[in-house]
């Protein structure tokens, strides 16, 4: 296996596997009714969390984990309320992209420094590409089970019962990680 | 178990560069903290519970270097030296700076990396290997922990 396949592996899995991010892109895509809104809102989140990765690892920023941890469980709380408040929240894309900013500064310490080393042996390019390149493709394995979904709640109208029950789950979920990271319980 | 769930990180990775010169290697390796001290756990079967903080860096010294190995030629003796290990500042990781010495030129380097592999059958223990002519990354996996390197 090349660098290439390496991330893009690891870029998967940190998506399909890593809750939080499940928790906030399926926030954000329930209520996404169409493709162009949805194309925006899913780009502005990998290019915002891409620039923060990349930022990270060059040493540019460098934010303490319990603080990008917290705001992370914060952005999943915040979405999943303002779909039960606001049925049909106009700029998400908005919202994907700044909340991206802190999903792409909450990578482990491990792994950016994994990648500041790469940076330092002229090593970047392939691994950075390839995580970005799982991390989308992690997105549209997200898509591809919720839409089939969505459209079948659609069809029996029950859509508005579906969004805000599992909107509910969502921020109740955000709401126990916030504390639980915010107070150090975890630690 | 609702903490261990909340720590729990799929990515099982480290990342080394090993620099080679005319007769010796330096190589700089960064492990997820949190794996390493369980292999730690593992391979002393959990009876380092008790040991003191000194105690501790010398189990994971002695771990290093039984998993970690490179020797020159024929000469089966792996002589790494571990020079350092030191944390970083959010403890996350766990670096380590050794050294290797051959008493002759090295024409053929064997480089045997299985830190962590027992633990995790997908742990990818990448290296950048300068200083052979040009650079080349190798990817230790459980399934192929060794690699042959001939400097130019």
């Amino acid at each position: 296996m090349d660098l290439f396949a390496t991330f893009f592996k690891i870029g998967l899995t940190h998506i399909v596997e890593g809750y939080d991010h499940l928790l906030f892109l399926l926030a954000l895509i329930i209520v996404t009714k169409e493709t162009k809104a949805l194309l925006s809102v899913i780009s502005a989140f990998t290019i915002a969390h891409s620039t923060t990765l990349i930022l990270s690892a060059l040493g540019i920023i460098s934010l303490p984990p319990e603080l990008t941890e917290s705001l992370i469980a914060l952005s999943i709380v915040y979405v999943a309320l303002e779909n039960i408040i606001r049925p049909d929240p106009k700029g998400r894309w908005i919202v994907a992209g700044s909340f991206g900013l802190i999903h792409g500064a909450g990578f482990s310490g491990h792994l950016t420094d994994i990648l500041k080393g790469m940076l330092q042996g002229g090593n970047i390019w392939y691994p950075l590409i390839g995580f970005n390149v799982g991390i989308e493709a992690g997105q549209l394995i997200v898509i591809a089970i919720t839409l089939p979904l969505l459209a079948l709640v659609r069809k029996y109208n029950k859509e508005e019962v579906f969004v805000h029950e599992i909107s509910r789950v969502i921020a109740a979920v955000g709401a126990v990680l916030l504390v639980w990271r915010a107070f150090g319980i975890n630690s | 178990m609702l903490s261990t769930l909340l720590r729990f990180h799929s990515v099982h990775i480290s990342y080394a560069t090993a620099t080679i010169y005319p007769d010796s290697v330096h190589l700089k390796v960064s492990y997820y903290k949190d794996d390493f001290t369980k292999a730690v756990d593992n391979w002393y079967e959990g009876k380092n519970s008790q040991f003191t903080p000194e105690q501790v860096k010398d189990a994971e010294a002695k771990y290093f270097k039984e998993y970690c190995r490179m020797w020159s030629g024929q000469n089966f003796t792996h002589q790494l030296i571990q020079s350092s290990c030191s944390r970083t500042d959010d403890a996350t990781s766990l670096i380590f700076e050794a050294g290797y010495r051959s008493d002759i030129p090295i024409k053929q380097l064997t480089i045997d990396h299985r830190v962590i592999c027992k633990e995790y059958n997908d742990q990818m223990n990448i290296m950048t290997v300068t200083g052979i002519g040009d650079t080349r990354n190798i990817i230790f996996t459980q399934s192929k922990p060794t690699a042959v390197i001939s400097p130019n």
